[in-house]
Order: C-alpha cells, then sequence, then structure tokens
C-alpha cells in the first residue's frame, strides 16, 4: 500500500464522504510571513471552530478568491468605441480614416 | 492562433480598422483576451493618420453629413483615453531608425491604390509609406510586435531589416503578426 494511500485510510473520514468517494484536496506545505494580528486572528478563529489553522487559512482564501470581481472587459469596451467611430463612415471615408486619400486622376497629377 | 496573453502588441491603423470592422465573434474573443492582461498599444503616427482621414472626410462631406462625421471623430478620440489604450509617442531613438529604413527605402514597395475613376496620388502614396515605417521604426524601438493587415510594405521592411542588422544596432528583428491570422480559419 503506498504511503499516502495509508495515511489517507489512517484518518478516520465521515462516513457519508467515505461512500461518496470524497478526497481530501492535495495539500502542499510551504512559509508564508503574515500580519501578527491577522494570524491571531485566524488562530481564535480556529479554536472556535475546532478547525486546523491551516483549513481556516485556506477557507478564507477560498472566499477572497471566489469574491474576486471579474478582470473588466478593457478590450471590448474599446472595440464598441472604434466600431461606433467607424459604422457610419461610407467606404471612401473609411479609406480616408485608413490614411488612403484617393482623388480624381487629373488631381492627383496622374 | 496567436497567443493573446502573449502581448502587449502595437496595433498598425490597418490592424486597428479590421477588427473595428469585424463581424467575427472569434476576432473580438482574441482582443477581449488580449486586453485582460495586455494595453493596445499604437503609434501615435496612427492617432495621426484617423485624425486626418476624419479632418478629410469633413471637408468632403455634404454639410448635413458633417456633425455625423465629427461625432465618428469624438468617438475616435474618446476610445484614446480608455484604460485599456497605451499610445506610444515618438521620440529620437524611433528617428534614428525611421531614418536609416527611409535611407534604404525611398520608395514604397507597391503602387498607388485605385478605387473605380479614383487614385492615390504619388505625394499620398509616399506619404502613407513613411508612416508605415514611422510606425515600424515604434515596434522596433518599444520591442513589440506589430499587428497589421499590410503585409506589402512590413514584409518589405522586416526582409530589409534581417539583410542588414548592422544598420539597425540594437533593435530588431521586426516580428509581424497579420491581423487575418489572429486565430485559426476554419478549413
Amino acid at each position: 500500500m503506498a504511503s499516502s494511500e495509508r495515511q489517507f485510510k489512517k484518518r478516520k473520514l465521515p462516513l457519508a464522504r467515505r461512500r461518496s468517494g470524497w478526497r481530501r484536496p492535495a495539500t502542499r506545505r510551504t512559509t508564508v510571513s503574515l500580519p501578527a494580528h491577522l494570524l491571531r486572528q485566524a488562530e481564535r478563529l480556529a479554536v472556535e471552530r475546532r478547525q486546523t489553522l491551516s483549513s481556516v487559512i485556506a477557507g478564507q482564501m477560498e472566499e477572497a478568491f471566489r469574491a474576486r470581481p471579474p478582470i473588466p472587459d478593457r478590450a471590448g469596451r474599446l472595440l464598441e468605441l472604434w466600431k461606433r467611430a467607424y459604422s457610419h463612415l461610407t467606404e471612401e471615408e473609411a479609406m480616408l480614416v485608413d490614411g488612403i486619400i484617393l482623388s480624381d486622376p487629373a488631381t492627383a497629377g496622374e | 492562433m496567436t497567443d493573446p496573453t502573449a502581448g502587449p502588441f502595437l496595433f498598425d491603423t490597418s490592424a486597428a480598422s479590421y477588427l473595428a470592422r469585424s463581424a467575427e465573434s472569434a476576432d473580438r474573443q482574441w482582443v477581449q483576451g488580449y486586453g485582460a492582461r495586455s494595453f493596445i498599444c499604437i503609434s501615435v503616427v496612427t492617432v495621426l493618420e484617423r485624425v486626418r482621414g476624419y479632418a478629410l472626410a469633413w471637408e468632403r462631406a455634404d454639410p448635413s453629413r458633417r456633425p455625423q462625421v465629427n461625432q465618428d471623430r469624438l468617438d475616435y478620440l474618446a476610445s484614446l483615453e480608455e484604460p485599456g489604450v497605451k499610445v506610444l509617442a515618438l521620440s529620437v531613438a524611433e528617428m534614428v531608425v525611421a531614418g536609416q529604413l527611409m535611407a534604404l527605402w525611398p520608395t514604397p514597395p507597391s503602387p498607388p491604390r485605385r478605387s473605380h475613376r479614383r487614385v492615390e496620388s504619388r505625394q499620398d502614396r509616399l506619404s502613407r509609406w513613411r508612416f508605415d515605417i514611422l510606425t515600424a521604426a515604434t515596434a522596433l524601438v518599444a520591442g513589440l510586435p506589430l499587428v497589421h493587415n499590410n503585409p506589402v510594405d512590413f514584409e518589405t521592411l522586416r526582409a530589409g531589416i534581417e539583410r542588414s542588422p548592422e544598420r539597425f544596432p540594437g533593435v530588431g528583428p521586426l516580428n509581424l503578426i497579420l491581423v487575418k491570422r489572429l486565430w485559426p480559419v476554419p478549413a
């Protein structure tokens, strides 16, 4: 039996979770520096909820990421303005705005 | 497909027009994906070409049509104030590169444009070519790939810079992206 599987079996998961095939998400150990007052609050919360400090911090992070506003559609708005700036132009006007100046051959010196 | 996350890119006048007029949802999606991570960079030369174009269109328009042309011009100018847009200015560095390019290619690589019975004068074709050179110089100095819809002009410059890199110390190559190939066209 692989060591990770052994560890998983060692901990008693609630029956409903075991039956549903739920698996604890993979975790990674790391070191972070947190402001002391936030860490104290997290520790208090962990005691109140009877959770580990890691699960309290992970839960708070999950909530924060869910609440993050989507990236504003800056380019979509720009395209709308560009479309508005071009949509009324005739073919000849559009060429002028593209930098192509067409004239009568006599005027153009051809 | 051109990776929209690989920006920023410089969009030349022809590329911006293509995207503004495109009805393809894939074009829009590509630009939105690009704009989520990078500025839409344009050269101040593009602003000059556009504003000159609106001014000429206004002069040639019937008096009843002029307010609409003016509104279009204002919409264009408003687009330059958008937070996702960055207008790149010209400075000595761009002029040094552009001067070399103009000396190497004093005349445009393709003939003046024609449409029905109207024609582009040689002077206007030359000025358009020089605007392209200034835009290419902006991309080279900024180190940005250039998105365009004008392969004849820009490929000429790209190939020439590759042949004579000693004339462009510290810049290049000119990386080009054809705006029509931002995403794969279904077969």
